[in-house]
């Protein structure tokens, strides 16, 4: 009887392991690399060298044309939200700010961070004419729980901000020397746009090493829960911005 | 006693379920399926498009895009490719470069299928089989351009009333489905058969030409 008790529990153990995380998330990457830090007055963009109403999005300069892949928004306050623009061969007379708004309405553009639990978006500072961003990512590879992993990325900042070139890849490898064998350099360049997700649902915030100040940080998650509250009460119009 | 054995048989058949699905279904009838092989199954009898990998291509560009493609091959089996890189120019696409892509995980190759020519048109049935349990049909249309071109109808949706993007297709001229045998496995299929005699036909030569 005892037995299969036990045989009982070791099932319902294995079961809820799948569903239940009992550990936190693992950080798997050197805090040291980390290049910024949330705070109420971290303003990395204070000059205004980059543009913040709108998306940088991949982009060919022989062909003039948006390609398909990923794009980003940086925000005032330092936070970056990370995209996938679907459309490919869109030329760059046809992109403007009303035209992007109608691509996110009709899911030409999926939001990465947060819906889908892997990229959780990230942080930018501004060095001379150096955009760096860190990308933050919780991987759910592990059996048993999550774990944080971070990319770094820099950017040259080209015409006042229009374009961004993507100058040094965070890991060299195979993948990277074809890339750059084959498409040169990585271009990205501003489209004006209005609609956004809402920057709550950047997963990066919510991290309490991810702030300057714990009294900041937990400001923060007091404001955020009292927007979740309203978000699940049926304010879903919340998630953009 | 008893209940206690019931509740094991219960959670091991849960735990059990995500897993193995003992008996993969299909999510298609056979009236659904367009084309079937028999032995002498002749996919484009007039020649009008040629076999090979096609990708899709901007042609104002002359590159190709990231993005999903297909293998045609001479028996009339068709694979999913798709390149992942940001795009490659026309007079990239050697051979040679082709097979480094392939090594770095830039072209990949997927799910399988039949094709056959109809007129103007390329009709292609690809069968996935997501998490080896369920296997699905997917039908495409394609207009064909020139025997090295083709072209996905438009479908009447919000972003290509927008976007006037025309979605080509181009055959990679050096890079020839020959290089690349065909996996075959959906051709083992019995259901992918018009006769099961056709079908042990084929099986019986396949171990001759493996021994």
């Amino acid at each position: 009887m005892k037995r299969y008790k036990l045989i009982v529990n070791i099932l319902l153990l294995f079961i809820c392991s799948a569903c239940v995380i009992v550990k936190g998330p693992e950080i798997k990457f050197d805090r040291s690399r980390q290049g910024a830090l949330f705070s109420s007055g971290f303003k990395p963009n204070e000059t205004g060298l980059l543009k913040t109403s709108g998306y940088y999005l991949l982009f060919d300069v022989d062909c003039a044309n948006y390609l398909e892949g990923d794009g980003f928004r940086l925000w005032d306050d330092g936070a970056v939200s990370n995209i996938y623009f679907w459309l490919r061969g869109v030329s760059e007379e046809l992109l403007s700010g009303e035209f992007m708004d109608a691509v996110i309405e009709t899911g030409g553009v999926l939001f990465k961070d947060g819906n889908y639990g892997y990229s959780m978006g990230g942080i930018y500072k501004v060095e001379g004419d150096t955009l760096i961003i860190d990308r933050y990512f919780k991987d759910d590879n592990s059996w048993w729980h999550d774990y944080w992993t971070m990319e770094k990325k820099k950017y040259k900042i080209i015409d006042d901000g229009l374009f961004l070139m993507e100058i040094s890849p965070d890991s060299c490898c195979l993948q990277d020397e074809i890339r750059e064998k084959f498409c040169g350099d990585r271009f990205f360049r501003f489209v004006p746009a209005s609609i956004f997700m809402n920057e709550r649902f950047l997963g990066v915030k919510d991290a309490k090493w991810m702030w300057e100040d714990e009294a900041e940080w937990k400001t923060y998650r007091r404001e955020w829960k009292k927007w979740r509250k309203k978000f699940l009460m049926g304010a879903y119009d919340e998630w953009v911005h | 006693m008893k209940s206690i054995r019931f509740l094991i048989f219960i959670l091991i058949g849960i735990s059990v379920s995500g897993c193995v699905m003992l008996f993969p279904h299909k999510e298609f009838k056979k009236a659904d399926q367009r084309a079937l092989f028999t032995t002498h199954y002749a996919a484009d009898p007039d020649g009008t498009l040629n076999t090979g990998l096609y990708l899709l291509y901007d042609e104002s560009c002359s590159k190709f895009l990231k993005g999903g493609g297909f293998i045609l091959f001479e028996d009339g089996c068709i694979e999913s490719a798709f390149l992942s890189l940001d795009f490659l120019c026309l007079k990239d696409a050697t051979s040679e470069n082709m097979e480094k892509l392939i090594d770095a995980h830039f072209l990949t190759f997927g799910s399988e299928g039949i094709y056959f020519v109809k007129g103007e048109k390329l009709l292609t049935d690809i069968y996935y089989n997501p998490m080896y349990k369920i296997w699905e049909l997917s039908k495409e249309e394609y207009i064909i351009i020139d025997e090295n071109t083709v072209e996905t109808l438009p479908t009447e949706n919000e972003i290509n009333r927008i976007c006037k993007v025309r979605k080509l297709y181009r055959r990679i001229a050096m890079f020839s489905s020959l290089s690349f045998p065909s996996k075959q496995s959906i051709k083992n299929k019995k259901w992918m058969w018009e006769s099961g005699s056709e079908w042990k036909i084929y099986k019986k030569s396949e171990e001759i030409r493996n021994k």
